[in-house]
């Protein structure tokens, strides 16, 4: 109700009552989309889920829906989100249901304002990212307002204040900060007389972020020895209230080549996270790609150093970054290359991510009739190196500058390598393969803080064959094969898809851990699922086994814990 | 809109100078034994095998320094960091307490600690960065209760005998209830670490686990001590007694002996008294 309330007040603000009339109403359009997820957890004694485990909570759900109504330069939405309670593997904090996101938009001629939440990046992210990821059950909408100019053409200044969605949680003084942010982006071949018209297109862009939160107190105690006399004193942090972030940003196209740079440098920002130290921190992300017709060729690097920018100084969780790392790595989609995923180490890493897609092309010898298309990936990422700031105080110690890091050394530690090749080819009209071998090299002491096991090496095979029976009918058969020593062990994966277009979707699949070495958890992770889709609208249902493991999208992760039992899915969009 | 708010934003840095730890000079002498100050219980989930916890107990014990006397720790071992696994992580520490507590608030991570069972920022099982937060919102309140508590040990039988007095020092309508739990201290044994700045990596194999909760003598929720409300003034008393089990040093526990609102679960005083 007082969402309602609060919504209605923000459009008398900029449509006086009298001057709502019929037509506003006649010429709106209405237009949403919704998503159930639910499951019915059973016990499972093999993976240790009890009754007592599972606490009651046999069933769960996540949903949403949304729903915006726009007339002509006017927007308003809202979010509707249930979880009741969460799917297993979701914050336990988001349990319950309500608006959470909502507002209302105008845009005149030069000027668009936003009151309410929305979602906004500055370039790529590297000091601000607001965004939505609803199978990460990560939500760190703005709530607040934003403006968005262009004075002349080319130039656009956008400018924002707000606080970030933090569960059900409402803004309180302490309980997170404010976000301030300005941004100005130049297009230069609008601007500049002798850009236009030319092959050439530059974008340059600057942006400025500031967090302000309430400082609370934050004390240590800390032993003197004098004479064998031990005597503890306690020292407060100084804790800086205001902490900005600024970034500079220049994209040049020319025909198929284009080249993104972007450096972000953030002030002292001591909290739980980086325990505590006064280092600034440091981004710098380059990007370069060529693309024409049959091949595309990219070539990326980053430098992160303490990066790790929220709202409220004290969380450690996947909640509250005001900013965004992109991670540098494929993401991959068959489901033994999800075993091993990568995910963003803000405190500091440096990688590269090369990736060539070619297509051979058709009628050739080695293309074929259909052409034969071949992607070829790598990346490699690795910690940063530190040293230390003085001889007398350790790296990351608490209550200091915490190291020196030389911008262009690499560290020692490797965290994650992937290379991969992925060979698509069409035989004929019925027969389709994809082939993929990947070799991954995966940290699992850092990425996941199993403190002193060994790193994964890890070969895999993927084999995904379709066969047309007819135009509506295919069979779709999947062979994966996941090999290491370390960890689990090795995996078999198969999977048989019956389709019929464009509505019956049939799968069943099953991942086996045939050499864990312990031999109790060498277990089948069955599943079979029913899929049925109409129009804009998806029904799917399924029973299975689902193995533990980590659910990352862009460099951001979940846990997903091994569960069994029934799910359900059911979306549309109108 | 725009201009301002770039202009807003120009001094909103704040840059900090070296040293950024300012001293506050030595923690207080505490309050004087007869002193009916505000005692909280912080009563930390952790495992053997969580790699983070030795961190979170190195804050714990950083804040009994700070907050001495008025601040008693308690070490849950519960959850799946805390299951028996292959050596030399064999040892069980669980209690029926202890994994009765974790169920009932839901804890999920660790380490995570409660501040006398009492929400803050809408949670109950909190991490270690609010932890002091949590503190400094009660530890300065008035006391709601003073609770005296002596003890008797007899080492032949191994037989603990505890006196406890309540004291309600405001008007409640709410029932009380009373904890007595057992704590060792100094047991040696292997505990997972990933912070070089605490201990050795990956692990501690001389690792001194303290303040852990070895039993609940009437269980994790206790026994009624008032009931129908209280009046200030008003004085309940009881009495204990338990048999120390033959693997726990004596000399390194004590007990802990608390009062909470039987309906909202928030302790509301607290004791601690070593056994020897």
């Amino acid at each position: 109700m007082k969402k309602i309330i609060i919504i209605g007040l923000l459009l008398g603000m900029i449509f006086p009552l009298r001057g709502i009339s019929q037509s506003f109403l006649e010429n709106g359009q209405v237009h949403g989309n919704f998503q159930i997820d639910g499951a019915y957890y059973g016990e499972d004694s093999k993976l240790g889920i009890t009754d007592s485990s599972l606490n009651g909570k046999y069933f769960r759900m996540n949903a949403f829906g949304n729903i915006a109504y726009t007339n002509g330069n006017f927007e308003a939405g809202l979010r509707f989100e249930a979880y009741l309670p969460p799917l297993a593997g979701f914050d336990p904090a988001y349990e319950g249901a309500g608006i959470p996101y909502y507002y209302v938009k105008y845009k005149w001629d030069k000027l668009e304002l936003t009151a309410g939440n929305f979602y906004e990046q500055f370039g790529n992210g590297l000091i601000l990212r607001a965004y939505e990821e609803w199978q990460l059950g990560y939500d760190n909408s703005i709530r607040g307002f934003r403006a968005k100019f262009q004075p002349v053409t080319g130039l656009t200044l956008t400018g924002l204040i707000g606080t970030q969605r933090y569960y059900w949680e409402p803004y309180q003084e302490g309980n997170r900060g404010i976000v301030r942010g300005f941004d100005a982006d130049l297009y230069l071949n609008d601007l500049l007389p002798f850009l236009k018209g030319s092959k050439t297109q530059i974008t340059l862009g600057g942006s400025f972020v500031s967090k302000y939160e309430k400082a609370s107190k934050k004390t240590i105690s800390r032993d003197s020895i004098q004479d064998t006399v031990v005597t503890k004193y306690i020292f407060s942090y100084k804790i800086p209230e205001n902490v900005a972030a600024y970034a500079g940003r220049m994209n040049l196209t020319h025909g198929g080549f284009n080249l993104t740079a972007e450096y972000a440098y953030k002030i002292n920002d001591p909290s739980e996270f980086n325990d505590y130290i006064y280092k600034e921190g440091q981004a710098l992300f380059l990007s370069m790609s060529y693309a024409t017709k049959g091949l595309g060729i990219s070539l990326s690097g980053k430098r992160t150093d303490n990066m790790s920018f929220k709202s409220k100084r004290a969380e450690i969780g996947n909640v509250l970054d005001i900013n965004y790392l992109p991670p540098l790595t494929k993401q991959h989609t068959y489901s033994l290359a999800t075993i091993y995923p990568y995910a963003t180490q803000p405190l500091g890493e440096m990688g590269i991510q090369g990736q060539i897609m070619y297509t051979i092309p058709k009628k050739s010898a080695l293309g074929g009739k259909y052409g034969t298309q071949i992607e070829l990936n790598y990346s490699n990422i690795r910690s940063i190196k530190k040293e230390q700031v003085s001889a007398d105080i350790p790296i990351d110690s608490t209550g200091t500058k915490g190291y020196k890091s030389p911008f262009f050394t690499l560290g020692d530690e490797r965290y994650y390598e992937d290379f991969d090749i992925v060979i698509t080819k069409k035989f004929s009209s019925k027969w389709k393969a994809i082939v993929s071998y990947i070799n991954q090299l995966y940290n699992i002491a850092v990425v996941e803080g199993h403190a002193g096991d060994p790193k994964v090496h890890a070969n895999i095979g993927i084999l995904d064959i379709t066969y047309k029976i007819t135009p509506t009918k295919s069979l779709r058969m999947e062979a994966q094969g996941l090999f290491t020593d370390q960890d689990r062990g090795s995996w078999a994966m198969g999977l048989l898809e019956f389709n019929i277009a464009p509505k019956w979707f049939f799968t069943v699949m099953d991942e086996y851990n045939y050499s864990n070495p312990d031999e109790e958890m060498q277990l089948h992770y069955y599943s079979g699922n029913i899929a049925y889709v109409e129009g804009a609208t998806r029904i799917s249902i399924g029973y299975g086994r689902q193995r533990e493991g980590l659910l990352c999208v862009g460099g951001v992760c979940r846990q997903v814990p091994a569960a069994n039992g029934f799910n359900i899915t059911i979306s549309s969009q109108f | 809109m725009i201009v301002l708010l770039a202009f807003t934003l120009i001094p909103s840095c704040d840059v900090e100078d070296d040293p950024y730890l300012v001293p506050e000079g030595k923690p207080g002498p505490g309050p004087d034994p007869t002193e009916k100050v505000r005692k909280l219980l912080l009563e930390e989930f952790t495992g053997h095998t969580c790699v983070n916890c030795p961190e979170g107990a190195m804050l714990a014990h950083d804040l009994k320094n700070q907050y001495g006397e008025q601040l008693i720790l308690m070490s849950i071992h519960a959850g799946a960091f805390a299951e028996p696994s292959t050596a030399p992580y064999t040892a069980d520490y669980r209690t029926q307490a202890g994994n009765d507590l974790n169920a009932y608030y839901n804890v999920l991570f660790y380490p995570s600690a409660m501040i006398n069972r009492t929400k803050y920022n809408s949670q109950y099982a909190l991490f270690t960065g609010v932890w002091q937060d949590a503190i400094e919102a009660l530890i300065n309140l008035p006391p709601d209760a003073h609770i005296d508590l002596s003890l008797e040990y007899e080492a032949i039988t191994r037989t603990l005998t505890g006196n406890v007095s309540v004291e309600f020092l405001n008007d409640f309508t709410c029932d009380f209830n009373i904890c007595f739990y057992l704590l060792e201290s100094g047991i040696i044994s292997a505990q997972k670490n990933d912070n070089s700045s605490v201990g050795t990596v990956p692990e501690i194999l001389d690792y001194e686990h303290n303040h852990m909760l070895r039993d609940a003598y009437n269980g994790a929720w206790g026994t009624e001590i008032a009931a129908g409300g209280v009046s200030a003034g008003q004085v309940e008393t009881t009495t204990f007694t338990m048999t120390l089990h033959d693997g726990w040093n004596q000399e390194n526990c004590a007990i802990v002996a608390f009062v909470y609102n039987a309906t909202t679960k928030e302790v509301v005083q607290a004791e601690e008294k070593e056994v020897m």
